[in-house]
């Protein structure tokens, strides 16, 4: 009986209207969506490879060490290959980071910022199709599951048969499923299988375990809006009425609950400023650069050659004096700057944490965060390379200082050229699937337990469902 | 007769759920989104003054080469109520001989806090836009159908009405409904406003208040015609309201995300490295052709830099020279600074090519997403409130003609041939190298040569030593900071409603003639609607 109630389901619904407009809408939107993503990847790595081969340029063209100290390095961060499918926070944060002995490096220089034009318009990536589209075709395909079938009568003459309720919903709900699982699946295949036609885009085999992850984690989340709209119709007895209620619900979940979350931990736990940790840094590094000169001097004073003494000797004690002092400055800055940074990151967290368990109400939220997880494209990936280039700038000022102050030439404008063999490589080893797995677990389990939860609802309001 | 319909519609939709549920969404989200913005808005404001103190105290230099304004420039108030791009972009800029203004620096506070940027959180007038026109959807979409499939339609048409006071009595009744939430809405927040001491609006900030409130107006009733014809369009409820969802969701997010990725598709995003390394070249054949041009220049004498700091940007300050050494440097600015300015000239070839390329690209994807007139009513809040891209580049138009009056004011002091370009020292008691040596071995050595002998006679010995006395003129703590009073300054104007409604005069236009098309297709509509 399951069986023929699932396949009158299916047939039903792919012969209809709905079907096809869905089956169209989903392939033209999701090829959009995964080309898109494709070409924005290509362009950002062939951009990052120019900056790559840039920034060793201008280094190696440094005249001498002090410039290179003074100016420093540039770090790009290199795009995930995941973007494709999950752009996540990348095109608004910064993606390039200048190194050198004073300033405590930040990512500036945001796609958002260089071109105000995508910062207007909003992004086109598959999370965003699978959030906003696919999300409201679900409910389209139930929201008149139970009220519809009332409202046309045809209900109560299935049920007037020996037919148990419960094989009912469950057969309507699986075959509409799979008449829903037809339209979205065979494109998904479609855009990944590009996914790998193109050369430059090369995805190991954790990536595809991250893509077969995004899939499950995009189902679920098509699996809650489902079972909601099945819920409410059983709740309901007018299916416009079913219609208007799971809009409403659409809506606060897809876009007024995650917004209103982050603004509310706002208010909730304010994090100071960026501007004043900043300003406060620039004053330390003010601070510490203006006694300098005054330390520099005192110590020649102090210790200014007798007639007689060796001048070579005197050089050489002056030159380690000079890079003990360097080193101790840079110290000072980077140990200042640390403090303070580690107390804002941690507050930072604090706010974030509230933030996405806020807004983990929504299932919009908990896709949104476990795609970005698993994408390697959100807010803590961020924060991570972010680290990794603070934690790499003490090494490079150690090693610049030490260059810098041992290579000084006295009365000569000629200074050696700066040799980069010896030089330390900042390096970034990208979140690996099973810690990225271990932060999507809550999302995982969210939208389950929603899944469940709605399906139950429906379950047991249908039993009570007054048929006529 | 329309106004009796207009009430009934409007009390009808009072008492009913959907306007329950609109009006809550409002109460709790528009507040929420103001205040957040205030608090930016307040964090900004902070920032800019910190910043501006900074650049007030950077003026303070000893030397022209030293002297480079620093433009700061102050928050826009009125993006509490749209943030358009100035959350994407940093608000200082340095005014440099050697590059015109190209992007601002300075942070942008989209990039601070990844948490709180565009994707996660909103403005005023993007929740006006995404809830205003739900709210006229859900009012509308059974205007018809509904009345039909209740049988009431009929009815009513039994008597002697005509069909278009119906429609309009249902338009009125739905604008009645919409109306007292949308000034609910900017009653609060001007409320919230007015309550908040650090904010304090201008007329013509209010008249732009204003005019967004009227641009609302404009916007709203779109949505109500559009829900209108759909309805007149459909024959049942559960149709049109899925219709109406799908041209919904279709405005809101698919146009304006797809417009974005059309036109970067149409017109390629010119490459900013690639900028960077042109420009890069042109900088590198300055110094070429610096360093040839410096070959002729006469030799000093001594070549000794008492006291000597060199930055980018020409900046140069020498305390402690002989005559030669600082007229040597005096030669080398007359060609080097102007020369500094042609090749600005230039890097700025390519930078506007640059620029230009992006322009092109925004603007078509502007004009595709003309399509949806919620993205319509997005640019026109960004331009009414001053945060819209063509307000943005005329703030960097005004800093490059700044630059131009600034060069100006050192072309008319004749500064680049001047000594107090790149020193402090009074000229007229510069000495020769012989006179140095004299002075401040008090006579023990009498000339350079003297000097030259003595230290290869004595190669071990340190110079130091013979030192007796200091010149007083080379010591950087006897000079204060130079006279600048005469110097322009840069002063901001910013855009006057007229310029702000001339940017969205077309906007303004495109709403208007939709809204206008929308009526008169659902009167039509609604004339031919089969009410049985």
């Amino acid at each position: 009986m399951l069986r023929t109630i699932i396949v009158k389901e299916l047939l039903d619904t792919i012969s209809s209207a709905k079907f096809v407009f869905t089956f169209l809408l989903c392939t033209v939107l999701i090829l959009l969506a995964v080309y898109t993503g494709i070409n924005n990847y290509r362009t950002e790595l062939k951009e990052y490879q120019a900056s790559v081969a840039l920034n060793r340029n201008n280094l190696e063209s440094q005249p001498s060490y002090q410039a290179l100290a003074g100016l420093g390095l540039k770090i790009s961060k290199p795009p995930q290959v995941l973007s494709t499918l999950v752009t996540g926070i990348q095109d608004a944060v910064g993606r390039v980071a200048s190194v050198n002995v004073a300033y405590d490096p930040n990512l500036t220089d945001s796609k958002y910022s260089t071109n105000p034009v995508f910062a207007i318009f909003g992004e086109l990536d598959l999370t965003f199709i699978v959030r906003i589209v696919l999300s409201l075709l679900a409910i389209l395909f139930t929201y008149d599951a139970i009220c519809g079938e009332k409202e046309r009568g045809t209900l109560k003459l299935a049920l007037a048969n020996c037919l148990p309720r419960d094989r009912l919903l469950l057969g309507k709900a699986i075959g509409s499923f799979l008449s829903l699982l037809l339209p979205l699946v065979i494109p998904l295949l479609i855009g990944l299988l590009i996914l790998t036609v193109f050369p430059d885009i090369s995805l190991g085999a954790e990536d595809w375990l991250r893509i077969g992850m995004l899939v499950l984690i995009f189902l679920l989340y098509i699996s809650v809006f489902f079972t909601l709209g099945l819920f409410i119709s059983t709740r309901t007895t007018r299916s416009s009425v079913s219609l208007l209620i799971l809009l409403v619900v659409w809506v606060c979940f897809v876009t007024v609950v995650p917004k209103a979350a982050v603004m509310a931990a706002g208010q909730i736990y304010p994090v100071p400023s960026v501007h004043e940790i900043t300003a406060q840094k620039d004053a330390f590094l003010q601070e510490i650069q203006g006694g300098a000169q005054k330390q520099v001097m005192d110590w020649v004073k102090a210790n200014s050659p007798k007639p007689g003494d060796d001048q070579k000797a005197w050089q050489e004690k002056f030159k380690k004096f000079l890079e003990d002092f360097q080193q101790e400055s840079t110290r000072k800055i980077d140990e200042k700057n640390a403090a303070l940074e580690t107390e804002y990151q941690s507050k930072r967290q604090k706010q974030e944490a509230i933030a996405i368990n806020l807004s983990r109400v929504s299932p919009a939220s908990a896709l949104m965060f476990g795609a970005m997880s698993l994408g390697g494209t959100g807010i803590s990936e961020h924060i991570r390379f972010l680290n990794s280039i603070k934690n790499y700038k003490p090494e490079f000022t150690k090693w610049a200082n030490a260059k810098m102050m041992r290579n000084l030439q006295f009365g000569s404008t000629e200074q050696p050229k700066p040799d980069f063999s010896d030089m330390p490589q900042h390096s970034f080893v990208p979140e690996n699937l099973s810690q990225s797995v271990r932060r999507t677990l809550p999302d995982f389990a969210i939208l389950g337990l929603l899944v469940i939860v709605f399906f139950a609802g429906a379950y047991v309001s249908f039993l009570k469902y007054d048929v006529r | 007769m329309i106004l009796s319909i207009a009430f009934k519609e409007f009390y009808n939709n009072l008492v009913s759920a959907r306007f329950v549920i609109g009006f809550l969404l409002c109460l709790v989200l528009i507040p929420l989104s103001l205040v957040v913005n205030l608090e930016d808005y307040q964090g900004k404001r902070k920032a800019y003054e910190t910043q501006f103190k900074q650049a007030e105290e950077a003026l303070k230099v000893t030397v022209y080469s030293d002297l480079r304004p620093r433009i700061v420039k102050p928050p826009e108030p009125l993006s509490i109520f749209s943030r358009g791009i100035s959350y994407n972009l940093g608000s200082t800029v340095n005014i440099q001989l050697g590059a015109k203004p190209f992007e601002p620096g300075g942070k942008a506070a989209a990039s601070d806090n990844p948490l709180m940027n565009a994707y996660f959180s909103v403005d005023f007038c993007s929740f006006l836009a995404l809830v205003l026109s739900l709210l006229a959807l859900l009012f509308t979409y059974d205007a018809c159908s509904g009345e039909r499939e209740d049988g009431t339609l009929k009815q009513v048409f039994s008597n002697s009405l005509a069909r278009s006071s119906m429609l309009l009595g249902k338009v009125l009744g739905a604008g009645l409904t919409l109306l007292p939430i949308l000034l609910f809405c900017y009653l609060t927040s001007i409320l919230i406003l007015l309550l908040s001491p650090e904010i304090a609006f201008t007329f013509s900030e209010w008249v732009r208040v204003g005019l967004l409130l009227l641009v609302s107006v404009f916007f709203f009733s779109l949505f109500v015609f559009l829900g209108l014809f759909i309805s007149s369009r459909c024959r049942s409820s559960a149709a049109s309201i899925i219709v109406c969802l799908f041209a919904w969701v279709f405005f809101l997010f698919i146009v304006p995300n797809i417009a974005g990725y059309l036109a970067g598709s149409f017109i390629e995003t010119p490459s900013e490295k690639g900028l960077r390394f042109a420009t890069g070249k042109i900088s590198a054949a300055y110094w070429d052709e610096l360093q040839k041009k410096s070959a002729d220049l006469p030799q000093p004498d001594w070549w000794m830099h008492w006291n000597y700091n060199v930055g980018g940007d020409g900046s140069q300050r020498l305390i402690g020279a002989t005559k030669s050494l600082y007229e040597r440097y005096r030669l080398q600015n007359i060609f080097s600074q102007p020369m500094l300015i042609d090749y600005a000239d230039k890097k700025w070839a390519l930078e506007k090519a640059y620029l230009d390329e992006l322009d092109r690209q925004r603007l078509l994807a502007e004009r595709l997403s003309l399509v949806s007139p919620s993205q319509i009513f997005r640019l026109l809040c960004s331009s009414l409130c001053r945060t819209n891209v063509e307000s943005y580049q005329r703030f960097m138009e005004s800093t490059g003609r700044y630059r131009e009056e600034f060069i100006q004011y050192f072309r008319d002091k004749d500064i680049f041939a001047s000594y107090a370009y790149f020193t402090p020292a009074p000229p007229e008691r510069f000495m020769t190298a012989d006179e140095v040596i004299r002075y401040m071995t008090d006579g023990e050595v009498q000339s350079f040569a003297e000097l030259q002998e003595w230290s290869k006679a004595y190669p071990y010995k340190n110079i130091t030593a013979l030192v007796k006395k200091e010149i007083h003129d080379w010591q950087p703590e006897n000079y204060g900071p130079l006279d600048i009073s005469d110097m322009p300054r840069y002063n901001w104007n910013q855009d006057n409603v007229a310029q702000s409604l001339k940017d969205s005069l077309v906007k303004i236009a495109v709403l208007l003639c939709t809204g206008a098309l929308l009526f008169y297709l659902s009167f039509v509509s609604f004339m031919r609607y089969d009410v049985r």
